[in-house]
Formats: structure tokens, C-alpha cells, sequence
């Protein structure tokens, strides 16, 4: 195989990482969004403070595929606290809902720096082998990432599409006052899909802290990550998110790789300004919401 | 009719004298106590913060107009004002011109980059238009970082040139007397309260916040929507250029790290001060950046040290969250609500054949819940009864 091809399936293995994380926070801020039309900038935060806690858990000599469900679930539970003392009074305002998550970055991202400091925290490879493929670098760790993204992604859409509780979820995002009038406990719901969205964040968190170095401020770059791949894919569009997550990924990787390197996060955003210019409402919505691409 | 007596007509017609005794005018008394903060204030740690303060007033203004009246979330104010504070450190590094002419320079340039964010923001609308600013400023962020040769990256630009031009006085904010310095600034401030009164009270403005109130009734009204969310991100954008040669010229330093005033994260601290002073009010940026910069002062002083930047930070945020939950008004509008209270109850005991102290009491304490007072619905339920 040829040197450039090397370097290019190289690249192509790193996007696919990347956007396995990416692609988590984004379908916490989509499936939020679809359901109750709030737009949750605060998830990247929530992704910072799961991030930590996995940190925190393996510290006290826990095993770290233990710590990642458990920051999860704590990080779960922290999102469905939020929506019960704030949220949910701002269901029929999401601009104020909005603002009240802008306000939460700052109050979580700050409790981070509060308790663990400022300092940058890791945690070592939990896989360490490497596997050379054709002279393509293929960290075990890397795989393991991506499998649990996909592992994830299937599980949600597994969750979405043939459960009750997904198609509860469904009804909800179609029309909430028919739903409840069903007899779907609609407040339940809302609440649950906080929770999810929290809990992936939370994952992705994990996940990147045992590839990379932590610090309190990671949440704000990934979230704007997830964004763009939320926006891109059309917010509240579950199968965008996925596809856009790679486009994005992939893109970035990729420019960075070959381009300049320094303006990585720039072509992400770059692509994500030029989507919502040409498709204000994201390249795979066609049909938009939620409700409308899981049916 | 001459025009001036028809402005007359028309601002006692807006304004009853009763109106502007008790309310404009003890408003107005207030406002000029900035004036006294070099007498007030002994010691210049107070003082340097007051000359912060007229400094964020003028960005929150700038951005009262964009968010407060038009109804669009920009996310890229900070960026605007880092943006003139660049530029004015440019000019004063290379060609150290007149300080009057740094300022409209900064101001057009900070100007001019908001058209350049707002020409395809504004395509989109709502959240994707908060977003797109966010990503905005990231990107300038990046910019500021990685020109290294017009900017120097990360190390940023320093600044120690006073202002100069201005005649004799001294307004060199280090070596000089701290004093003029505020003065010069506080000047400036009370110009942005002006320039936004005098927008409200426009054509403009009042196009400006038809465009908030439904934007498509203001597009079927005629109002050019596009346009007039361009010209007011352009106002915004050079009230927030001007005050970014004030902190250029107070701080003497720029940077693009993530926490300097050249960051997006910033951004929400003067949307704290908007929702806290009140979005719809004309002065709730002042109210609101004063609150913002002397609150944790006042409550370091009282309890001791205890809060630190991260926890006045985490404050912040839980009073950004709740004043949007409980009370969207902000203080102005609580303030103006109280007012009426206590008016309205005080009118209605007297006519009850109470006493003047009594009724006064009554109202002094009903001002402080903050929910209309309302006689004529017991009225007509005692009719009912």
C-alpha cells in the first residue's frame, strides 16, 4: 500500500473516533430538542462533569468500565434533577430554556473548577495493545470507543423505535397534549429523555478521557462539536445526527490532517455555518423532527 | 405648528408632569451619582471597579439593543468588543493616533465585523442565529490566535500609551490620576444611555422591537426584517468596538485565551446583567452591571472573602437561571411594579378614610410582593356579593 493511502486510512480511522464522540453529544442535544424543542447548551458541561467523575471513580481504584456506567447514571441523574428544578417550567418558552442552560454552563463548568481545580487530569489507556493493519495504527482503545459508540447508537435506536417507552417518546414529540391525553404520562417522559441525553453526554465523556487529557473547559469545545453535528444533521433528526457526526469527523480530520492543523475546530464550524446557510434546517431534514424520522 | 412645539406636545403628551417628578427625575438624580464615585469612593480598588462598570454598560447597552429590543441573541459580544479592543491596540501600537480617532475607528471595525457575523446569521433565525454567533466567536478566537503575526497568538498585544489628544489633562489610568481617566469613560458611558434612549424613542427602535414582538407582522408591515437586524448588530457591535478602547486602555492586554474578555463564554455574563437590571427596561444594563460588578464585592466585604472567582461565577449563573424562571422582568421591572403597588394602595386607602402614615405603611409593605395590585376585580366581587 502506498504511503498516502496509509495516511489516509490513518486519518480515517481518527475521524471515525472522533465522530463516535461527537456523535453521542449530539444525539443528547437532538433527542432534547425533538421532544421538547429546548435547545440543552448546557450537555457539554454535562459532558465535562462525566468526564470527571469517571475520573474520579477510577481514582478510588475503581475498574473504569465500571466508573463509565456509574458517572453515566450519576450524570443521569443530575440532567433529570435539572429538569425537574428548572426545565420543565420552560416548556412553553424554550428561549427560556435556552438562556436557563446557558446560565447552567456557567454554574456546572465552574462547580468542576471548584472541586477538581483547574488542572488537567488522565487516565491511562485501559487497552493497550495496538494493532498495525497495512501500516495503519489502530490503537485497541480507539476500537474499543467506537464500538461503544455504536453499541449506543444502536441501542437508542432500538430504544426509540421498538419499545413502549420509545414510542411514548415518539407520541410526545409528535403532539404532547394528544399524548397525554392517551394516558401518556408525559411529564415522565420529558423528564426520562433528560435523563438519556445527560447520560450519553455523560458517556461520551468517559469515553474521551480515557484517549485524551481532561481539564474543566473540554465540555465548551465539545459541545460546539455536538452542535454542529446536531445542526447539521437537523436538530431533532436521530439518523442525521449519526451521519452527520461522520461527515463531520471525517471533514475535520481530514482538513486537519492535510491542512493546516491549527484550525481544526474552524472547519468544523466553518461547514456547519455553510449547512445551516444553504439548508437553514440541516441536511438531512427533509422531513425535520423527531417524531417524523423514526416513524 | 413649529416642529418645536409639536416635540413639546408630544413629550408632555409621552411624559405628565406628575410622571416626570416622581419617576424620571428621581431616576435621573441617580444616575448622576456615578459623578460623585471618585469622592465616594477612598480607595482606587472601588474606583477602578466603577470605571469597569462604565465600561460594561457600554457593551450591555450595545447588546440591550440587539437582544433586549430586536429580540435576537448574539452570542458574539464579547467577541465585538475584543474585536475593538484589538483594533485599538493596533492603531495605538503602530501609529499611536489621537484617542478620538481610535474611537470611531474600533467602533466602525467592531461594527463591521458584526455586519460580516450578521450577513449570514441573520439568515437563520432564533437559536441557529445564538449558535452561529457562538461559532463565530470561536472562530475569531482562533483567528486571534493562529495570525500570529498581526496579533502575536497567544502572548496578545500590549498597550501602554495613554490616551492622548485630549488636551492638558493627564488620562493615563496608571501613572496619571485614576480620576480623569473614569471621568473620560463615565462620559462615554452616559453617551450609550443616551444613543439608546434616543434609538427607543425613534422610528428605529420602534421598528426594532415590532421585529421582536412578531416578526412576520413586522415583514407584512413593511419593516425590511433583514436589514434592520443588520443595522441593529452594527449599533451593538460599535457601542461594544468604543468600549473595547476602553479596556484596552485601562487593562493595557489582549489576549484570545479561553477565559479573557475575548471569549464566547463571556458573552453570558452580560446577558446576567440584561435579565438581572431588566430587558425591558431602558436602564437595565446599568442597573445590571452594576449589580454584576459590585455585588461580590458588597458580599465579600459583609461575609468575608468568601467568594472566590469560580464560586462568584457559580452565583452568577444559578441568578442568570432563576431571574429567567421567576422573575423575567428583572429589577427595573420589579422596581417599576413595587412603584405602582405602593401608589395604587396608597391612593385607594386614603380614599378608604385611612390616615396619611397608615396608608403609607399599608403601601410601603404591599410594594414589596410583587404582584399587581388588582381593586377593581374585589370590588366587583363584593358587588357580586
Amino acid at each position: 500500500m502506498s504511503v498516502d493511502l496509509t495516511e489516509f486510512f490513518q486519518l480515517l480511522f481518527i475521524a471515525l473516533r472522533q465522530s463516535g464522540v461527537y456523535a453521542l453529544v449530539a444525539l443528547g442535544i437532538t433527542v432534547i430538542f425533538g421532544l421538547t424543542g429546548i435547545v440543552k447548551f448546557s450537555i457539554g458541561e454535562l459532558l465535562t462533569i462525566g468526564a470527571f467523575l469517571t475520573f474520579a471513580f477510577w481514582d478510588h481504584s475503581m475498574s473504569y468500565f465500571l466508573a463509565v456506567p456509574a458517572a453515566a447514571l450519576c450524570v443521569g441523574l443530575l440532567s433529570l434533577l435539572l429538569e425537574r428544578a428548572a426545565f420543565r417550567f420552560t416548556l412553553d418558552q424554550p428561549v427560556n430554556g435556552f438562556i436557563v442552560s446557558l446560565g447552567l454552563i456557567v454554574v456546572l463548568q465552574n462547580s468542576v473548577v471548584e472541586i477538581w481545580g483547574t488542572q488537567a487530569k488522565s487516565i491511562p489507556l485501559v487497552f493497550t495493545q495496538r494493532w498495525v493493519v497495512g501500516g495503519v495504527f489502530m490503537p485497541a482503545n480507539d476500537w474499543f470507543i467506537i464500538w461503544v459508540a455504536v453499541g449506543l447508537i444502536a441501542g437508542l435506536f432500538l430504544l426509540l423505535r421498538y419499545t413502549k417507552y420509545g414510542r411514548a417518546m415518539r407520541a410526545c414529540a409528535e403532539d404532547r397534549e394528544a399524548a397525554a391525553l392517551m394516558g401518556i404520562p408525559v411529564d415522565y417522559v420529558i423528564a426520562g429523555t433528560f435523563m438519556l441525553g445527560g447520560a450519553l453526554a455523560a458517556t461520551a465523556g468517559g469515553l474521551f478521557a480515557s484517549a485524551q487529557v481532561i481539564h474543566a473547559y473540554i465540555g465548551a469545545v465539545l459541545l460546539l462539536k455536538g452542535f454542529a453535528v446536531a445542526l447539521v444533521g437537523g436538530l431533532g433528526n436521530v439518523e442525521g445526527a449519526v451521519a452527520a457526526a461522520i461527515i463531520i469527523g471525517v471533514t475535520e480530520t481530514m482538513a486537519a490532517g492535510y491542512g493546516p492543523g491549527e484550525w481544526r475546530d474552524g472547519y468544523t464550524f466553518g461547514l456547519m455555518i455553510l449547512v445551516l446557510l444553504i439548508r437553514p434546517a440541516g441536511l438531512f431534514s427533509a422531513r425535520g423532527r423527531l417524531q417524523q424520522t423514526l416513524q | 405648528m413649529t416642529a418645536i412645539a409639536q416635540m413639546r406636545r408630544s413629550f408632555t403628551g409621552q411624559y405628565p408632569i406628575g410622571d416626570l417628578l416622581a419617576i424620571r427625575l428621581p431616576i435621573f438624580i441617580l444616575l448622576l451619582i456615578p459623578l460623585l464615585a471618585p469622592q465616594l469612593f477612598p480607595t482606587s480598588r472601588l474606583l477602578s471597579l466603577a470605571l469597569t462598570v462604565t465600561i460594561y454598560v457600554m457593551v450591555a447597552n450595545g447588546m440591550h439593543i440587539i437582544f433586549s429590543y430586536t429580540g435576537q441573541l448574539s452570542l458574539a459580544q464579547t467577541t465585538l468588543w475584543g474585536l475593538g479592543a484589538y483594533t485599538a491596540a493596533l492603531l495605538i501600537g503602530h501609529y499611536n493616533p489621537p484617542t478620538l480617532l481610535v474611537l470611531p475607528a474600533a467602533g466602525m471595525v467592531a461594527a463591521g465585523g458584526a455586519v460580516l457575523i450578521g450577513i449570514p446569521a441573520f439568515r437563520t433565525g432564533g437559536f441557529s442565529f445564538a449558535i452561529i454567533t457562538f461559532a463565530f466567536a470561536e472562530i475569531a478566537r482562533l483567528v486571534a490566535t493562529n495570525w500570529i503575526s498581526l496579533t502575536k497568538g497567544t502572548i496578545g498585544l500590549t498597550v501602554f500609551e495613554p490616551p492622548k489628544g485630549l488636551g492638558p489633562v493627564d488620562f493615563d489610568p496608571l501613572t496619571g490620576n485614576l480620576t480623569h481617566f473614569y471621568y473620560l469613560s463615565l462620559g462615554f458611558a452616559y453617551l450609550s444611555i443616551a444613543a439608546v434612549w434616543a434609538i427607543r424613542q425613534s422610528t428605529l427602535g420602534r421598528n426594532f422591537i415590532a421585529i421582536r414582538e412578531n416578526e412576520t407582522l413586522a415583514k407584512s408591515a413593511g419593516i425590511n426584517v433583514y436589514l434592520h437586524k443588520l443595522i441593529a448588530f452594527a449599533m451593538s457591535g460599535f457601542f461594544a468596538g468604543v468600549a473595547g478602547v476602553f479596556y484596552i486602555y485601562n487593562a493595557k492586554h489582549i489576549d484570545p485565551g479561553p477565559l479573557s474578555p475575548f471569549g464566547a463564554f463571556f458573552s453570558i455574563q452580560f446577558l446576567l446583567m440584561i435579565l438581572i437590571g431588566g430587558r425591558f427596561s431602558m436602564l437595565g444594563p446599568v442597573i445590571g452591571a452594576t449589580v454584576v460588578v459590585f455585588g461580590p464585592e458588597v458580599v465579600n466585604t459583609i461575609f468575608g472573602d468568601v467568594l472566590t472567582i469560580s464560586r462568584t461565577q457559580i452565583l452568577f449563573g444559578c441568578l442568570l437561571s432563576l431571574s429567567v424562571l421567576t422573575a423575567p422582568t428583572g429589577i427595573a421591572g420589579q422596581a417599576r411594579l413595587g412603584f405602582t403597588n405602593f401608589v395604587t394602595v396608597l391612593r385607594h386607602s386614603r380614599e378608604q378614610g385611612r390616615s396619611w402614615p397608615a396608608s403609607a405603611g399599608i403601601a410601603f409593605v404591599r410594594s414589596f410582593i410583587p404582584v399587581p395590585v388588582r381593586y377593581d376585580v374585589d370590588d366587583a366581587e363584593a358587588e357580586n356579593r
